[in-house]
């Protein structure tokens, strides 16, 4: 009796280890948002697990369209965007059995600065200098959650950022300019 | 020179408030569902490839260099054969790359001056929305490619069920170790591209 007990405990570990599938939920499939120059927007990532696994996720964002060619009084190059401005945590764990009811919300921040660092690729070297946001008209990016070890599955949240034009940082630096010249020519036609 | 300094307070006035317009807050969101992706136990535990025997009986043995096709472990379940190598998606309106993270390689990190690389061209793979003997098929297998495969983009069935079967062709004359890479599947949606 005892054996026969002890024989189906084990049948049922058994089992159980054999349905122990894995995966990973994401939302949004996609996100569409429109900031100016300087402006942040917080966005809350779902992540859910409805397999019988606890998985570890990690997080990582791909810019689409931040390699572009550049070409300016015949020169012509690659630029490269820095990607710095989304912050989210490298791993996290999501537990198993969960819906997209009871999932974890991963805090993403998507800030358009009003200087982007860029690096232009000109024949074989880099050149880094600071470019303007109103030159960027959209960011593509995509969240892209993997998990696995011997084998890697990964799931993609898209998040679109499209960039308003704000000149009026450009106005303030030509306006400090202009004053400092200004006061540069009295200055020489006082002396 | 206090017109100057008067002009230079009330431009810092103007660039403080900017300042204050920099605080955080959210806009213009569409916010368009969730969705996800189970994958089979087996398929998660990894593919381990074997020898003709090995593939009936759903037990790994080492492969002998010069043979090809050789089978997944669970390419065939020997109860019912159907394999046990399988994705499921929650909408019909994704689709799965897949590929692999570097070629077969005896060190893991394919480093090394005594590392061997069985390339990965020497793998291939089919899917199929059937589960049977002849689904998916050997015939309509594809070569693994490095990275994720956009030209060979694979659709769940009605149901949302993706069933793979793998194989590799081991190159003569390749010493006996252990190879292995990282195999990977990504979801997207229908006519995004997998990175």
């Amino acid at each position: 009796m005892f054996k026969k007990i002890l024989a189906l405990i084990l049948t049922l570990i058994f089992l159980k280890e054999a349905i122990a599938t894995r995966g990973i939920g994401i939302g949004p499939i996609e996100n569409n948002v429109t900031l100016k120059a300087g402006e942040e927007h917080i966005f809350y990532l779902l992540l859910f697990n409805p397999s019988d696994t606890d998985v570890n996720v990690s997080l990582k964002v791909y810019c689409l369209n931040c390699l572009r060619n550049f070409s300016f009084l015949g020169f012509s190059g690659k630029v490269n965007y820095t990607q710095n401005f989304v912050e989210l945590p490298s791993e996290i764990t999501v537990e198993k059995n969960t819906s997209h009811l009871e999932g974890k919300f991963v805090e993403v921040r998507v800030k358009v600065p009003y200087f982007f660092e860029e690096n232009l690729i000109f024949d074989n070297k880099n050149i880094a200098w600071l470019g303007l946001a109103p030159e960027i008209k959209e960011l593509k990016f995509k969240i892209i959650a993997s998990s696995g070890e011997k084998m890697q599955f990964s799931i993609v949240s898209d998040l679109n950022v499209k960039v308003e034009s704000d000149y009026s940082i450009l106005l303030i630096i030509f306006g400090i300019i202009f004053l400092i010249a200004l006061f540069f020519i009295k200055k020489l036609r006082s002396s | 020179m206090k017109k100057l300094a008067l002009a230079l307070i009330i431009l810092f006035f103007f660039l403080g408030i900017k300042e204050t317009k920099t605080d955080t807050y959210p806009m213009n969101v569409s916010i368009a569902g969730y969705y996800y992706i189970i994958i089979s136990d087996r398929l998660a535990e990894g593919i381990w490839f074997t020898n003709s025997t090995g593939a009936k009986e759903n037990v790994m043995y080492p492969l002998i260099a010069g043979t090809f096709s050789n089978n997944a472990t669970f390419n065939y379940n020997k109860t019912n054969q159907k394999t046990e190598y399988w994705a499921y998606v929650s909408s019909s309106n994704l689709e799965i790359c897949n590929g692999a993270k570097y070629n077969l390689c005896s060190n893991l990190t394919c480093i090394g001056y005594d590392n061997f690389e069985i390339l990965i061209g020497n793998v291939s793979w089919s899917a199929s929305g059937l589960n049977d003997e002849q689904n998916p098929s050997l015939s309509n297998s594809i070569r693994m490619v490095l990275g994720y495969d956009n030209e060979n983009k694979t659709k769940p069935n009605s149901e949302g069920y993706v069933y793979f079967r793998y194989w590799l062709d081991v190159p003569p004359g390749f010493p006996a170790y252990n190879y292995s890479t990282i195999y990977q599947i990504q979801i997207v949606q229908e006519g995004g591209s997998c990175v």
